[in-house]
């Protein structure tokens, strides 16, 4: 099974890993060098605009809110952007990523853990009185009642929400509520329920990021783009060799092992329930 | 003359306890100001005060030595997980599962076990953060429909044909290049961090 373009957010070991064999694939993978390669074609075709490093986030919503680009990569949250900013612009709709050399999805996994995640800071607790007011605010947040306010507003699901979330779905937000029907129910492997020391590992790759070999590509500066990319797989590996002896060493229980998921299967849910007492307020 | 002193509850207090929020949604400010009025409303002796910022993950990091300034309620999912750990070692996160209906909370949510994850939201047993959003993929592709009818992009009826697959959006990119006086596609190539999410 190719596991797709997003593998790349299969942490905590970086661009291209793959849990299952314990490998980045940044270099050797398909569906990269497909769409690397058809992207360098269509620059030198003239399909995207000539000043394309220089667009920014902003600037390139604006491109295709403008009527001047057929295809942008985004989020729905620039479906409520674009309502403020271009309030007539209303002739478009999103699909799912799409899929590269293969006829049909598999699953998706959302980023381990991924989403809004909210917190509160002992600042609060300096006076009781606040405490309990961010504590009463927070809640809030968590409630059916703030979901209902955050779908409507265009801004997704909430794990809260109580209607049907087919309800607001709509012809542009359709990327994002069109996945459900592949969308993994769990996320990928939470390797933290094995080993909750994996979070002490603090892996810092060093030379260029994914993100800037991907420019560099695009760009012309590098031309001989696959090895750039093997480059950026020994690099990480390196990079997780020297974090884990820093963990071990600072005292964390971990080894190369924690991070290898042999028998995943990335068509069956892998993650299991934990057991009853192993965080706080779990029902034992 | 007997002077009685009434001391009213916080619920009844003329001035509103004051709840400092920071986070980095910009776009997501017409609903969150939206829940905020139906919360005020509800709470009049609690007044929220958001600070939205899109460099919030940056300032979060030193936001919190003066607490008299520092937010009481914040985005930690900006934080990568070095960053959230630095917070919780200088005990500046204040563990959630001190409140003490956390346990009722909890339940509330659909899938408890879910919720907590080991070495994620739940460092060195501070309970740090919780998620509200559900588990979306976050990234789609947005097709402009009035460049696909202007590029001949359509049916037999004259409706757009929505691409699945990376192929079929070179082909499309192609043709709404070679037939309009639009780019086929873009990428915001000065930000290499969102440009690195494009694959």
């Amino acid at each position: 099974m190719v596991v797709l373009p997003v593998q790349h957010r299969l942490r905590p070991r970086g661009f291209g890993y793959d849990m299952r064999d314990d490998q980045f694939h940044a270099a050797d993978n398909e569906c990269f060098a497909t769409m690397i390669t058809d992207v360098l074609a269509l620059k030198d075709e003239g399909v995207l605009p000539p000043d394309l490093l220089a667009i920014d986030d902003e600037p390139n919503r604006a491109l295709f809110a403008d009527g001047m680009a057929g295809h942008i990569v985004t989020s729905t949250w620039s479906i409520t952007g674009w309502q403020q900013t271009h309030p007539d612009f209303t002739n478009y709709t999103s699909i799912p990523v799409p899929l590269v050399d293969v006829d049909a999805p598999a699953k998706l996994y959302p980023q381990n853990p991924s989403g809004v995640f909210l917190s509160i800071s002992t600042a609060a607790a300096e006076d009781p009185a606040v405490l309990d007011a961010t504590w009463e605010w927070f809640k809030f947040i968590y409630s059916a009642e703030f979901a209902q306010i955050w779908a409507e507003t265009g801004n997704g699901l909430s794990i809260f929400l109580e209607d049907d979330p087919t309800n607001f779905a709509t012809q542009q937000n359709a990327g994002a509520f069109g996945t459900s029907s592949f969308f993994a129910s769990d996320p990928e492997p939470q390797l933290a329920r094995r080993n909750p020391d994996i979070g002490k590992l603090e892996q810092t790759l060093l030379g260029p990021t994914e993100a800037d070999v991907l420019v560099g590509i695009l760009s012309g500066q590098i031309t001989a783009w696959q090895a750039a990319l093997a480059d950026l797989d020994a690099r990480y590996t390196e990079a997780f060799e020297t974090a884990l002896a820093d963990a071990v060493a600072a005292g964390a229980n971990l080894t190369k092992e924690d991070f290898i998921v042999r028998d995943w299967e990335p068509s069956e849910s892998y993650n299991v329930p934990l057991e009853p007492g192993h965080y706080p307020g779990a029902a034992s | 003359m007997t002077l009685a002193v009434v001391v009213l509850p916080v619920s009844a207090q003329d001035t509103p306890v004051v709840v400092r929020m920071l986070d980095h949604m910009v776009v997501q400010t017409p609903g969150m100001d939206q829940a905020i009025a139906v919360f005020e409303a509800a709470h009049p002796n609690i007044q929220i005060e958001r600070e939205v910022l899109s460099n919030a993950g940056e300032v979060l990091q030193f936001a919190f030595t003066d607490p008299s300034t520092a937010p009481h309620i914040f985005i930690a999912s900006i934080l990568d997980a070095v960053q959230q750990r630095s917070l919780v070692e200088g005990g500046y996160v204040y563990s959630l599962d001190q409140f003490p209906d956390w346990a009722d909370f909890l339940a509330t949510f659909p899938a408890p076990d879910a919720a907590i994850a080991p070495g994620g939201n739940l460092l060195d047993d501070v309970v740090v953060s919780m998620k509200f959003d559900a588990d979306q993929f976050w990234h789609q592709w947005y097709i402009n429909l009035d460049l696909y009818e202007q590029a001949g992009i359509v049916d037999a009826a004259g409706d757009p044909i929505i691409p699945s697959t990376w192929d079929e959006i070179v082909a499309n990119a192609r043709t709404i290049a070679e037939n309009t006086d639009a780019y086929g596609l873009s990428y915001p190539g000065a930000n290499p961090g969102t440009f690195g999410w494009n694959f």
